[in-house]
């Protein structure tokens, strides 16, 4: 093996060869148009196709009035389909139509739980048929356009849509011969703002908080309003199902025209262009879009403070939770963290690398596998987004036999552990080494690249941001990335927030219901305090779910002959 | 004399690595171990992925939860001399990407390294795939995780998985049954019968001329020998899917009905199984009016349709899926239809040089435009017809009540058998 071995020597050679080269950061071309429209460009020659995305600054975060959905409704009603300019004229009396009868429907519904009486108005009927007629006319109307659109025909393929809070991003992979036609279609998109396909995406998003799953996780939404109150990213993951059906079509209308302005508007193309081949094109495309003005009733509110980040940081002390949900048990550590732009931030990452980005890292090593005291540990930083002040977020699940109590100690065990303790040097290498190796290999697929280069730009004003380990150019000391440990992990910086499903507010099946009520009747025999009587039949349910469907049969029926007189 | 040779073996080398080929460059091991090299000398990166594949009718056991209980054993073995977790601290300090998938007739390994660590990749890939270490704790444990997994999956998921699992969905994985019976012996010699050379493909891409890659290939892959397989076990019965439709009675907000039909014995021509995924896809982003739909034409797998009814248009639920099968069946797809899906099969393959990864499985496939192209709209209309016909459905309805089931036998759809949960 070793003559075979010594044989082969020189591919690794050329590697390091290769590597003492450097690795230069993308060579991405900047320009702003005429208008104000960002672009950047990332030439791939020969590629045969160019991964084109747009960007709108200003997401979730930053909806004005509105509840953070209106930003996952703008993004879905204009990027999902490509309606034509006239035919989304043309579905102007269907819309109105269909949004008033909605509105009507609502204020019945919110009148007769008003009433109290638990039974729908005379005109329910009546209201829900027109709305439900006015929906299926716009339908009809939008017909074969759901399947295939303008972009389908122009072979745009991979299409997809992000929302984030700090930015809405929709991009597709483009033949190049199909890109001059993509910038009159997409320009001419955002110019019109075409909002026929809003009924369908609001109906979608209704499903989806109506079936547990909305775009985001309420848990994230209750971590997020305690651990950033007065922040801008309080209300970033709220997703109520009474907020979306207060968006109404003017509302959209009005937030969409405020967002799809140039000085909000990046352009970030990677592939087979050339960025003096296709200025003229952008510039007769997108550069035609105007700043236009607003509607006057929209009041889009001052979202971001960031000549003040580390004030921002501050907060009266660490918080504490508890949670009762309808969902699994979880543990969140969240730190407050400053924007992407600040000074500390290459030590953050770095930080947050040696804490739990890899599988080696301190907290999935120490904490999760079988034998550890978490099932499931993530940690991410930037939770829900960079622009603003943040934060740094561990998300565990308990193992089971092990107690949250447990988990939250170990937690915060490995925290102090790295202020504390000695921090070996080569740790700190190997997550500079695994930054800089993921900042790469963000640049291999053009889509990420795509995705990686705009939000940057959005987030703090200038795409290198996301190769900041790259940029560096020196390695950091134990003692620095400690001193970073120290300033942001404190106690008065963390919310701790423990769920954990409560048997009460979990659906039942029939057995489960009717066990309710018996223990219900029984338990109010001997206790009188309606608090108490929650707790003994919250811990009765808990115990009815570790036996089998028989067994809680058995003990329904064993129960039920105790309530009978 | 000796020197010259070296510097002019060098040069070429270098030369080599630095002229970037166009299209896939294969070249075969002695073990039968294809490989293919996508050169790409635009970034300092490699990436290398490993398929292994078997056919799951000629391994019974592997569709019978023993796949999935070995891909969960070798996720945390050992590797070569490494523990799992000094393996993990290698691939962390060289900052490399590693990742390994399973599903019931094929693994993946996957590792992406910058060009100093390619050596390092190639030693642990080859680490990975064929020297994994089991040991007798690890996988009581892995065990006792599964069977824990199984325990407290709701009625819900067990039954969604065990329809999947009987249409031949080769995602699903999770057994369960099987696993007390399975010892450290039987998963060793599983691995040695499907983990073989010459059933698998090495795909590399990236900052690596051809001759480099033979070369680490040959060094690191190429004491992967072959040798005896183990003895397959006898096969277990075959799981009949039942006729009618399986019935999950629990009223409450949600309700859902699959409908799925097996892979057709004969198989499905490359090309119009290409078409196909992308007209039942594109079928799935379209509205269906006030329910959730999702079609999905499973790679080596079923076709499943997927409908979700919120709690005020479970009455729209049957209809709704029911007239979408028919139309399917009935009307086929227009020639509009089918041009649309050959020119996003074409658009699709124009892009795949920005994605390097789907590239990458692209050229382990092979190369399908011949095929596509020579699809008729009567043949793709034919095997939807026979695909989709009334006897080869199975259904599930999930989250039932008497009404549900009252509409699902009304459409046809069968009997009903109930799911005790």
């Amino acid at each position: 093996m070793s003559g075979l071995r010594a044989k082969f020597l020189f591919p690794p050679l050329l590697g390091v060869m290769a590597w003492a080269q450097g690795v230069p950061l993308p060579e991405v071309a900047s320009r702003t148009l005429g208008n104000g429209v960002k672009v950047l460009l990332l030439e791939r020659p020969g590629a045969g196709a160019v991964q084109a995305r747009v960007f709108l600054r200003g997401g979730r975060a930053n909806t004005g009035g509105l509840p953070p959905a209106a930003a996952d409704l703008l993004a879905r009603t204009l990027f999902t389909r490509l309606l034509p300019e006239a035919l989304d004229q043309s579905l102007s009396g269907p819309l109105q139509a269909e949004d008033g009868a909605f509105a009507a429907l609502r204020l019945d519904r919110l009148h007769t739980l008003r009433a109290g009486t638990g039974l729908p108005s005379s005109e329910f009927p009546d209201l829900k048929a027109l709305h439900a007629k006015a929906l299926a006319t716009l339908v009809e109307k939008l017909g074969a356009l759901e399947v295939w659109d303008g972009l389908d025909a122009l072979g745009a393929t991979h299409r997809d849509l992000t929302v984030t809070a700090d930015f809405l991003s929709h991009g597709a992979d483009l033949p190049v011969k199909a890109f001059l036609p993509w910038c009159q279609w997409e320009a001419g998109r955002l110019k019109h703002l075409p909002l026929a396909r809003f009924p369908l995406e609001r109906d979608r998003l209704l499903r989806e908080i109506e079936g547990g799953t909305p775009p985001s996780s309420p848990s994230l939404s209750v971590l997020l309003a305690t651990a950033l109150s007065g922040h801008p990213y309080a209300q970033a993951a709220d997703f109520q199902r009474s907020g979306v059906e207060a968006i109404s079509l003017e509302d959209l209308q009005g937030y969409g025209e405020w967002m799809v302005r140039p000085e909000h508007l990046t352009l970030v193309l990677v592939g087979d262009v050339k960025l003096a081949a296709v200025l003229p094109a952008l510039e007769r495309s997108f550069g035609t879009l105007g700043k236009g003005v607003p509607r006057s009733h929209w009041n889009p509110m001052i979202a971001y403070q960031s000549e003040d980040p580390m004030g921002s940081l501050e907060s009266p002390g660490g918080r504490h939770l508890l949670v009762s949900t309808t969902g699994d048990t979880r543990l969140y550590f969240a730190w407050r963290m400053p924007p992407v732009n600040h000074p500390d931030g290459p030590a953050l990452q770095v930080l947050a690398q040696i804490m739990g980005g890899a599988p080696s890292s301190r907290l999935r090593q120490n904490l999760t596998g079988p034998r550890g005291v978490a099932r499931r540990l993530t940690l991410k930083l930037g939770v829900p987004g960079e622009r603003e002040a943040n934060l740094l977020v561990v998300e565990a699940e308990p193992e089971s036999g092990r107690s949250m109590e447990e988990l939250e100690l170990a937690v915060q065990g490995e925290a102090l552990r790295l202020q504390r303790e000695v921090l070996p040097e080569q740790e700190v290498r190997t997550a500079q080494t695994q930054l800089e190796a993921d900042q790469i290999l963000l640049q291999e697929d053009a889509a990420i690249l795509a995705q990686t280069l705009g939000a940057a730009q959005c987030q703090g004003g200038d795409w290198r941001l996301a190769f900041r380990a790259l940029e560096l150019g020196r390695t950091f000391k134990p003692a620095e990335i400690q001193s970073v440990a120290r300033t942001y992990l404190t106690p008065a910086r963390v919310t701790v927030a423990l769920l954990a499903p409560d048997p009460l507010l979990l659906s039942m099946d029939r057995t489960e219901g009717r066990l309710l009520q018996v223990l219900t009747a029984l338990v109010q025999l001997k206790l009188k305090d309606p608090a108490q009587v929650q707790v003994v039949l919250r811990e009765a349910l808990r115990q009815m779910r570790m036996l089998s469907s028989g067994e809680r049969e058995k003990t329904l029926k064993l129960l039920e002959a105790q309530v009978r007189p | 004399m000796r020197t010259l040779l070296v510097l002019a073996g060098l040069l070429a080398l270098v030369s080599g690595g630095l002229a970037a080929a166009a299209g896939p460059q294969e070249f075969q091991l002695p073990s039968g171990l294809k490989c293919v090299l996508l050169e790409n000398h635009e970034r300092p990166l490699v990436r290398l992925e490993l398929i292994t594949q078997w056919d799951p009718a000629l391994e019974p056991s592997a569709g019978n939860g023993a796949a999935g209980f070995l891909f969960k054993v070798l996720e945390t073995a050992g590797a070569g001399p490494y523990t799992r977790i000094v393996f993990n601290r290698r691939v962390d300090e060289m900052g490399l990407e590693f990742s390994f998938q399973g599903q019931v007739d094929r693994f993946r390994w996957s590792l992406v390294a910058d060009s100093r660590s390619q050596e390092t990749a190639f030693e642990l890939l080859a680490h990975a795939v064929f020297r994994p270490v089991f040991e007798g704790p690890e996988i009581q444990e892995q065990r006792q995780l599964l069977v824990r997994k199984a325990t407290v999956a709701s009625p819900w998921e067990v039954a969604v998985d065990r329809f999947r699992m009987e249409l031949g969905d080769p995602r699903v994985t999770s057994a369960g049954m099987a696993l007390a019976k399975i010892e450290l012996k039987d998963l060793q010699d599983l691995h040695k019968r499907l983990v073989r050379p010459e059933h698998a493909s090495l795909g590399l891409y990236g900052d690596l001329s051809l001759a480099q890659a033979k070369q680490l290939a040959f060094l690191h892959l190429g004491v992967w020998g072959p040798g005896p397989a183990p003895a397959s076990p006898p096969a277990p019965p075959r799981m009949a899917v039942e006729t009618g439709f399986r019935v999950l009675m629990q009223a409450g907000l949600r309700a859902e009905l699959w409908a799925g039909a097996k892979r057709p014995p004969e198989g499905l021509k490359p090309g119009i199984e290409a078409l196909l995924a992308i007209l039942l896809d594109q079928r799935s982003e379209a509205p269906a009016g006030p329910l959730e739909v999702e079609i999905f034409l499973v790679p080596r797998g079923p076709v499943l349709f997927h409908w979700v009814a919120a709690a005020t248009n479970r009455d729209a639920l049957v209809p709704s899926l029911v007239a979408a099968l028919t139309r399917l069946r009935s009307q086929g797809v227009t020639p509009e239809g089918l041009e649309r899906a050959r020119l996003r099969w074409k658009a699709e393959n124009t892009a795949l040089a920005l994605h390097p990864q789907r590239l990458l499985s692209q050229a382990l496939q092979g190369d399908r435009t011949a095929e596509v192209e020579a699809v008729t709209l009567q043949e793709l209309n034919a095997a939807v017809a026979a695909w989709l016909a009334p006897g080869n459905l199975h259904y599930l309805l999930l989250g039932a009540d008497a009404d549900l089931v009252k509409a699902a036998q009304n459409a046809g759809l069968g009997a009903p058998l109930l799911i005790q949960p």
